[in-house]
């Protein structure tokens, strides 16, 4: 093979593995982004977004007449400024719904009790401020308006978890 | 301070990116990606003719994004001047960081392609173009930026020597 041949094969190669790997990434990204709220990690009942003893990481302003949704990212992370963006034009409503962005560097107790492994991550709170959703990685604005019509309609924390599921889904993203 | 309650006042956070506010140092998401395709002509070049000396052109167009940050450098530059213009406010701003530690990975990749070059080694433009080729059109066709992450996996290292 002459050597403009062999340099075009290597193009080729990089443009199909450019394609294959790409679309791999995405679908796999696609396919989380659709995955349900779960449980708060490790333990189902209702947690605090801040409890009592807590000082509010900077970001979380205030609460939603019905839910808050809190995007936990860090300062470099390109996704989960996407994700602020996208929930806070398709799912924020006015004061009935809320969408905070949180630093994970300046929200330690936030990141251990709700088992951040992953920027960003979804939180999910009721009227009272209390977690019953978590969402580790970018969530799809369909998934969050289905939790938010569940939340409505009283049927959640959704579902009792099986023991430890919840807490693996966090840490293994 | 406790538990928050009420309406927020609409507070953003250091490092927010939300549609019309744009914290200091951002930069519009698009450029690096623009730049990302450009990049990419400029290996897929490379990989064609074998040329060095537009490795070595590459490997300059990298150390001047790398010296003065995504938003200022060639293809920063043109975007901002020509392409941005065009476009609509984008709905979402970035740290600049992770492009910027970007740009300094692919500037390795291509500096040691030259270097084996000068060394004799034959196929090491072609080889290392292909390499930063690889990761340049992941990100200017899918937006997947592999030197982002890998800043974002080195930070977390930093920050949480335990989660190595």
């Amino acid at each position: 093979m002459d050597p403009v041949s062999s340099r075009l094969l290597v193009l080729l190669v990089v443009v199909l593995a450019v394609v294959l790997v790409g679309g791999v990434w995405r679908a796999r990204e696609h396919r989380r982004g659709r995955q349900a709220f779960a449980p708060p990690a490790s333990d189902p009942r209702r947690r605090p977004l801040v409890p009592p003893t807590e000082t509010a990481p900077v970001g979380l302003d205030g609460l939603g007449r019905t839910a808050t949704l809190v995007v936990v990212g860090t300062r470099s992370c390109s996704d989960c400024a996407r994700t602020l963006a996208l929930l806070r034009r398709e799912v924020q409503d006015g004061e009935d719904v809320l969408v905070h962005h949180v630093l994970a560097e300046q929200a330690p107790g936030l990141v251990d009790r709700f088992e951040v492994r992953t920027a960003p991550t979804v939180l999910l709170a009721d009227a009272a401020g209390d977690v019953i959703g978590v969402h580790p990685g970018p969530v799809d604005a369909d998934v969050a308006r289905q939790a938010l019509v569940e939340l409505s309609a009283g049927r959640v924390p959704f579902g009792a978890p099986a023991a430890g599921t919840a807490r693996a889904a966090v840490v293994d993203r | 301070m406790t538990a928050p309650r009420g309406p927020a006042p609409g507070g953003l956070a250091p490092g927010d990116a939300s549609p019309g506010s744009r914290p200091a140092g951002a930069i519009d998401p698009r450029g690096p990606r623009f730049a990302a395709g450009m990049t990419s002509l400029v290996l897929a070049a490379v990989v064609v003719t074998g040329s060095w000396w537009l490795l070595a052109l590459q490997a300059l167009l990298f150390a001047t994004t790398v010296a003065l940050g995504p938003g200022r450098g060639p293809w920063g530059l043109l975007f901002r001047r020509v392409v941005r213009p065009r476009l609509a406010r984008p709905t979402w701003w970035e740290d600049p960081a992770a492009p910027r530690f970007a740009q300094l990975v692919g500037l390795l990749v291509v500096g040691t392609g030259l270097l084996l070059v000068a060394v004799g080694v034959p196929g090491a433009a072609v080889g290392s173009a292909a390499v930063a080729l690889f990761a340049a059109g992941l990100n200017a066709a899918f937006g997947i930026c592999l030197g982002c992450a890998a800043y974002r996996v080195l930070l977390r290292l930093r920050t949480h020597p335990a989660a190595a």
